[in-house]
């Protein structure tokens, strides 16, 4: 055995020489390989005669080869042609189930293709991005586990990391944008605007249609911003010299337009509408040198040639430079200070662990998305091969015709290929039309703002081929090697028999069951969830409680509030640091060596009331009673339950200190609320009345009958208080229900697969079974003169799915388990996957395959077996 | 038709042909060069080379010899035509001519 050579060389040989030099090739090779294998040994014998095979790639041994077919092959073509649009036109269900769940495999599979491009193209039309890198930091805690990363930099960083380091050529700082009210002539609205270095410009590529980029925030007062803002407020993009006003604190300030961006792409992380110079930034002289807290994103160019890690390294030095005071306070807690990354611009958009400003993304979604295109598009093949094996039983003379005539094995394959990449084209051309009617919803779900004609590149145009063609390979795999490889006698005598349902086809069959059970359940268990969630009772009330941004001057407030308590349709009025959905004050309380991490809320008088919050023992705060507002604090239950069984209300909280409230005691205690969206539990919270800092919003609590009147009102009188300023409002039921847009998206996202799998695999099924009656015809016939009724019918057509269904079911449902567990991990409160939701989902597939088998034997039952019979 | 210039390793081929006489076949032919020109030219190459002399008519050949080491397989003897001894004599000639015309080869032959 060891002493022959390789067999697969010795064809290789055969297949590259011609006949001529074959058997002295053949020959000289076999006499050396002896010769080697008796000096050298097996291996390098066998090696030597695989070189030499190789070696023989030469002119004078290569086998001329001969176009054999040239002469008839398009006629050939148009043959397959031919044959193809009579076996469509002869099977025209099947044919049209087959192309409906290929356009809709195709459709999906590009829109998802679509939404996964989007997401890694995003920043990469900047020339300059690999260079640009965000400055990140990670903090970790003393045993090395990372606690936090974040983008937020202090406002000096910029500026001393380019003077410190050679490396670093220049930067930009950017500042989260926030709505400010803007004025252009009387139009006065909120709009995002952010602020900027002079170099943003230079160093991102948002092309200016006015203005110099080097220019343009030259003079402190001037700014920048983009058409599209420029066309809302002045009709033309042709702006510069005019002013715009910005609301600071509460007085307008001017400002000169100085340059006209082209709108933002969609996939850039920056995104801006008004930008304006950083240094005119109303804190900025104040926080210029302070590098105590994260206020910007800061991007830096940085020199090709530098080597990153040591760079950042580097960036150490900072901390014992400008924070020494810092790092020595950490020292003391025995903690270490956080350290200074560099993101490269292309990675910012899909790192959502980062907290920053930019809107973020997690790669897993496009995973996720891809995987549900991918089965949609599977399961669109499989009906393509289960049909096309069903239905091949009647071509079987035709391909022993074929192979009679002369029909080389690879012919065959060709003509089957071509038949299914046919109907994938089709396909194709119905999918682009189907996607241009889903797009709006597809648009919604994904957060995406496609537009259907410019999704077309030529790119994309080559990519959407490709998949067709490729989906048509995958679908005509099968049935093309299968039905290619029946011999030519077998095949003329039809021996064997290829229609009906083989392991292929129940395997097939078997994998769709098993997707669209998995969807199923998906789409129960998330659908309860999110139902869960939004029923849910919050522990206070949010029906009836508008939401005002307050922003009214301290006397105003008090004016606005006289004048609400004056209408009989508001029944209690409060104010707060932030309304419950928003933004939250951490804070952490050191008691009895146990550290408690709590909220604080800074509220006003009445807030208990205003959201129906129940009082488990003690008092509401008293405005009358001087203490209150300085030294009384209201803990809620879980706060209290950290605090021990020994703490009672009156008592003080030794060594309490946070927004200017000292020591202070607790008067009372109310009950557990859900403070966050539900996905958090209840945290430990303390109220405050104490008034150092400003309120943010105002809370409302109006009569249920009179909503629109209550506004109106709201509106006339805030609108006498403060005219310059706009209302707005928001209802706190609708903001709670905000909170779980994705959540409901993402039900969404698998309901609508689900119902797109299981139409795709129904009509797959629907096929099969017309296929199996269509292929048991005289054994129906013959079952039906012997007496036989339709429920036997029935069940004999029907039992062979039981088995598939069962098997499907212990794939499907496991697998649906852990995957909505780890989806269910992320709420605090969730339901549990209910045995019921379960075994409701086998009954609805039970059933939709009952309905479908129970349509085809109405249909045979009604064909008279005289005709089944005589047919021949 | 191809040009009757004989190339370096055409000729050094050709010449073993000559020398083995009755005997040359691809093998024997590529053994031979092996031990006297010290290069190891592979069987592709001689085998091209082969094909080559034998279009540009310089050698002539037969099969037969087939043997158990080759598997039954026949060897392709080649024997030298009249052209190609002519062209090994005009090779030979013209190098004496132009090697007679170098005036101090001879002493510097020895030193490398």
């Amino acid at each position: 055995m060891s002493d022959q050579p390789p067999k697969w060389a010795g064809k290789l040989l055969q297949w590259i020489c011609s006949h001529e030099q074959l058997e002295i090739l053949q020959g000289d090779l076999a006499e050396l390989f002896q010769c080697r294998l008796r000096k050298y040994g097996s291996t390098r014998a066998k090696l030597h005669y695989i070189k030499d095979v190789l070696d023989m790639l030469r002119p004078f041994a290569i086998r001329k080869r001969k176009p054999q077919l040239k002469m008839n092959h398009f006629t050939m073509y148009k043959n397959y042609l031919k044959v193809a649009f009579r076996v469509f036109s002869k099977q025209k269900l099947i044919t049209l189930i087959n192309t409906i769940s290929l356009t809709i495999g195709i459709a999906s599979i590009s829109l998802i293709y679509f939404f996964i491009v989007d997401e890694y193209s995003f920043d990469g039309f900047h020339p300059n991005k690999d260079n640009i890198y965000r400055f990140t930091s990670t903090s970790v805690d003393p045993g090395g586990a990372v606690i936090k990363k974040t983008s937020y930099m202090p406002i000096p960083l910029g500026p001393t990391v380019v003077a410190d380091f050679p490396e670093i050529t220049n930067f930009t700082r950017i500042l989260q944008p926030r709505d400010y009210y803007v004025r252009v002539g009387n139009e006065v609205n909120k709009e995002l605007v952010s602020f900027a270095d002079s170099s943003f410009f230079q160093m991102f590529s948002f092309p200016l249609i006015h203005g110099d980029k080097n220019q343009v925030f030259h003079n402190p007062n001037s700014m920048v911003l983009t058409e599209k803002m420029a066309l809302k407020y002045f009709n033309t993009t042709d702006v510069v010299g005019k002013l715009v006003s910005v609301r600071f604190g509460n007085k307008f300030q001017e400002y000169l337009v100085s340059g006209v961006a082209q709108n933002t792409p969609k996939n850039s992380s920056v995104r801006f509408q008004f930008i304006l110079p950083y240094s005119s930034l109303p804190s900025y002289r104040r926080y210029k040198t302070y590098w105590g807290a994260g206020l910007n994103e800061t991007y830096v160019v940085v020199n090709k040639t530098t080597d990153l890690p040591m760079l950042e390294e580097k960036l150490e030095v900072l901390w014992t430079r400008y924070m020494s005071d810092v790092v020595a306070e950490l020292k003391e807690d025995g903690e270490v200070h956080p350290s200074y990354e560099l993101q490269p611009l292309s990675e910012v958009h899909l790192n959502p662990n980062i907290s920053g400003m930019t809107k973020t993304s997690d790669s897993k979604y496009s995973y996720i998305l891809g995987g549900i295109g991918f089965l949609i598009f599977f399961i669109a093949c499989a009906n393509f091969m289960i049909l096309a094996i069903g239905r091949s039983a009647g071509r079987g003379k035709e391909v022993g015709i074929r192979k009679l005539v002369g029909a080389r094995r690879r012919h065959l394959i060709l003509q089957f290929w071509a038949e299914a990449i046919l109907i994938s084209m089709f396909s194709l051309g119905l999918g682009v039309v189907l996607i241009y009617f889903v797009l709006p919803y597809f648009n919604e779900l994904s957060n995406k703002s496609f537009d259907y004609i410019s999704l077309f590149t030529f790119k994309a145009s080559i990519t959407l081929i490709g998949i067709a063609i490729v989906g048509g390979l995958l679908a005509g795999l099968y049935p093309a090697v299968t039905i290619s490889s029946l011999k030519t006698t077998s095949a003329l005598k039809k021996r064997i028999r290829l229609g009906g349902v083989n392991l292929f086809t129940k395997s097939l069959v078997t994998s769709q069951f098993a997707v669209s059970i998995l969807l199923i359940i998906g789409t129960l268990v998330m659908w309860q969830q999110v139902n869960f969630i939004k029923d849910k009772d919050l522990g206070y009330q949010s029906e009836n409680v508008i939401v005002i941004p307050n922003e009214l001057q301290q006397k105003d407030i008090h004016q606005f509030k006289n004048a609400l308590n004056a209408s009989p349709h508001i029944t209690s009025f409060s104010l707060t640091s932030y309304s419950l959905t928003r933004e939250k004050i951490e804070g952490s309380f050191s008691y009895e060596g146990i550290d408690i991490p709590y909220y604080m809320f800074r509220v006003g008088s009445d807030y208990f009331p205003t959201l129906e919050i129940d009082f488990l023992e003690g008092r509401d705060f008293d405005p009358l009673i001087s203490s209150d507002s300085v030294s009384s604090i209201i803990v809620n239950k879980e706060f209290a339950r950290r605090l021990g069984p020994d703490f009672k209300v009156g008592d003080k909280l030794e060594g309490f200190r946070n927004f200017g409230v000292r020591e202070p005691s607790v008067i009372a205690i109310i009950e557990d609320f859900n403070l966050e969206s539900l996905t958090e539990s209840i945290k430990p919270a303390i109220f405050t009345i104490r008034r150092l800092f400003g309120f943010e919003d105002l809370l409302v609590k109006i009569s249920s009958d009179q909503t629109q009147e209550s506004l109106t009102y709201m509106r006339n009188q805030w609108e006498t208080i403060a005219p310059e300023i706009p209302f707005s409002y928001s209802f706190l039921n609708e903001d709670v229900s905000q909170q779980y847009v994705s959540e409901e998206k993402w039900t969404k996202i698998v309901q609508y697969s689900s119902i797109l799998t299981i139409s795709i695999a129904l009509l797959g099924l629907l096929g099969l079974i017309m296929l199996t009656v269509n292929g048991r015809i005289k054994e129906m016939g013959i079952r039906k003169v012997l007496g036989a009724r339709s429920r036997q019918l029935f069940f004999l057509l029907f039992r062979q799915f039981n088995v598939l269904i069962l098997i499907a079911t212990v794939i499907a449902v496991p697998l649906a388990i852990y995957v909505l567990e780890k989806w269910l991990v992320n709420f605090a409160y969730r339901v549990s996957i209910n045995p019921f939701t379960l075994m409701a989902t086998i009954a609805i597939i039970f059933c939709i395959t009952m309905l479908v088998v129970g349509i085809n034997t109405i249909k045979a039952r009604s064909t008279n077996p005289v005709d089944s019979l005589r047919q021949e | 038709m191809k040009g009757t210039q004989l190339g370096e390793f055409e000729e050094l081929v050709l010449l073993t042909i000559g020398a083995l006489q009755e005997d040359a076949y691809g093998v024997a032919i590529k053994l031979e060069i092996e031990s006297r020109a010290k290069r190891k030219p592979s069987i592709g190459a001689l085998h091209s080379a082969l094909s080559r002399l034998s279009d540009k008519g310089f050698i002539h050949s037969h099969e037969g010899g087939a043997t158990k080491i080759r598997g039954g397989r026949k060897k392709r003897f080649y024997t030298i035509s009249a052209s190609g001894k002519r062209a090994l004599v005009t090779a030979n000639e013209l190098r004496n001519e132009l090697f007679n015309l170098i005036p101090d080869l001879k002493l510097n032959a020895s030193q490398p």
